[in-house]
């Protein structure tokens, strides 16, 4: 140890102390110690959660920390930011006044514009308010709660009127009535019992039917089998008849047809009137022959004797 | 009644000290010593506590805060409120009771009983201002000095322990600490030490110099002045927390 005066020692030791203070101080209040700093500031409607010290982020980096939180004239919230030196903020940039957190306190989040200026130093710039999960929650607790009050009121009226539509009497009714239905139910339970190997008998007997209906349409497969085979067969022969009948009636259409445009003999026959002239004079003719046998039958039969027809 | 008298006493010898403090060129010499002795010789003593007491406040905060929804900066900022506002100040002082306030006391009371301050009397020195003066003086310059070393290592301290023991890094520690640290609270820790210095200093004196009845009567004295001391800190330090806070 060197032999100092007290003089000295007691200069060391308070000089060394008053450097330790100062740095401390700087270090504690977020001033970088041996760096130039940025001071910006901003203006916000109201600064709830802001403080010195609080601090000042770009896209989730630490860049500085506030140096003074005023209220303005205008009834605004000044906010004066130290930033790194290195730190440039474009012209246009908006500073957020926001919580990352439900718990953590409040930041700054200064979002960078595209702008090629950059903000100099002492400049301001926008400032937004970004209401947090709880202060909108704050807000509107007053609204949910008269909800929630109001909904429990209604409840209870209902539970009142409930209580009141229970009067004695009511509640005697109703436990008639269940009592009886219980009576009801107990009743069909006995029944049941007592009716239990009758309906068993029945159960058995149906299902004995189903069984036999079943093995009834078992034995009888290869019968109705054979017999939709026949029917099967029955109708194709019928389609050949249909078939043949078909070309019959075409070939008796072709006959008409030849017919009625008087080709062939029976057209002729048909569609030529003299035949049936001849005939009709043919038929008048023999008439009148016939007639003329009756009258006078010697004149036709003169050369005939019965010897000779005979 | 006694507690009166005793009172009394005190109140005159700072009166005396008081009206002697002018006679600088008398206790110059005898200052600088003291502010050594005080001062410069407690610094060791003081890193070691201050180091300690915030190393063990982050590991015992970082211990009690274990839960999820509580940020880990957030036991930075207990550390460093707790120590600037309170331990620091209050630890060191109860630690420097003990050092200075029984060397003081002891010293001045074995005076007294070795007849030395009759002596100093009886050769038309002024007692109070060659002894009484530079070691309260003394205690107010250098408590307030010790206060930015105990400070300072306290934070260091919490910091290094929440590091080592993986419980907060120091970024979170930091920021906890930064976001809580008020100038104020500084300023409050120099007045308590301030009035600390004062109080120990000025009580052990006052033990030592009115200490009767041998090596008993040294013995008593200086164990009165610590725990009077310590009292009167705890007291004092409560007193001005009610004022200042």
């Amino acid at each position: 140890m060197l032999n100092l005066s007290n003089e000295v020692k007691v200069g060391i030791t308070v000089l060394l102390a008053f450097l330790v203070a100062v740095v401390g101080f700087r270090f504690m209040r977020d001033v970088p110690i041996f760096r130039q700093t940025v001071e910006i500031s901003t203006t916000f409607d109201r600064g709830d959660g802001i403080s010195r010290g609080s601090i000042v982020y770009v896209r989730g980096v630490k860049v500085g920390s506030v140096r003074s939180v005023s209220l303005t004239p205008e009834n605004s919230v000044r906010v004066v930011m130290q930033l790194d030196g290195t730190t440039r903020v474009p012209k246009g940039s908006v500073a957020q006044l926001t919580s990352l957190g439900i718990v953590e306190g409040k930041s700054i989040v200064i979002r960078f514009s595209d702008s090629d200026e950059y903000v100099e130093f002492g400049e301001s710039i926008e400032g937004v308010y970004v209401e947090s999960m709880t202060e909108v929650l704050g807000s509107r607790s007053e609204e949910i709660a008269g909800d929630v009050s109001e909904s429990l009121s209604e409840l209870n009226t209902f539970l009142r009127q409930l209580n009141i539509a229970f009067d004695d009497e009511t509640r005697v009714t109703v436990s008639e009535t269940l009592e009886s239905a219980s009576r009801t139910t107990k009743q069909i339970a006995s029944i049941l019992e007592d009716k239990q190997s009758e309906i068993d008998s029945a159960i058995d007997a149906g299902s004995r039917m189903l069984s036999q209906l079943d093995t009834l349409a078992t034995d009888s497969r290869p019968q109705i089998e054979s017999i939709m085979a026949a029917i099967e067969e029955n109708v194709n022969e019928l389609e050949t008849v249909r078939k043949e009948l078909e070309i019959a009636t075409s070939n008796l259409n072709e006959i008409l047809e030849k017919i009625n445009s008087g080709e062939g003999t029976l057209g002729k026959l048909v569609n030529d009137p003299a035949l049936y002239e001849n005939l009709n004079s043919l038929t008048e003719e023999m008439n009148e022959l016939v007639k003329g046998i009756n009258e006078n039958p010697g004149r036709y039969l003169r050369h005939m004797s019965i010897i000779d027809l005979f | 009644m006694r507690s009166l008298t005793e009172l009394g006493k005190y109140s005159n010898l700072l009166y005396q000290a008081l009206r002697s403090s002018t006679e600088f060129s008398t206790y110059r010499k005898n200052l600088f010593q003291e502010l050594v002795k005080v001062g410069y010789d407690s610094v060791p003593i003081i890193i070691l506590t201050g180091i300690f007491t915030g190393s063990v406040m982050t590991l015992q905060s970082a211990y009690q805060l274990e839960s999820a929804f509580i940020p880990l900066s957030t036991i930075g900022a207990i550390v460093s409120e707790s120590i600037l506002i309170e331990l620091a100040a209050v630890i060191s002082s109860l630690v420097l009771a003990g050092k200075v306030g029984a060397r003081v006391a002891t010293e001045l009371g074995t005076m007294r009983v070795t007849e030395q301050i009759d002596a100093l009397e009886s050769m038309g020195f002024n007692s109070v201002s060659f002894l009484v003066v530079p070691r309260v003086l003394a205690g107010i310059f250098m408590f307030p000095v010790l206060y930015i070393v105990a400070s300072v290592c306290g934070l260091g301290g919490g910091l290094a322990a929440g590091f080592f023991s993986g419980t907060v890094p120091p970024a979170d520690f930091l920021q906890g600490a930064r976001m809580y640290f008020y100038p104020w609270n500084v300023v409050f820790g120099f007045v308590k030490m301030f009035v600390f210095g004062f109080i120990i200093t000025s009580v052990s004196c006052y033990k030592g110099y009115y200490a009767s009845g041998g090596a008993e009567g040294v013995g008593k004295s200086t164990t009165n002045a610590t725990v009077l001391s310590c009292i009167f800190v705890l007291l004092a330090d409560f007193i001005l927390a009610a004022l200042l806070l």
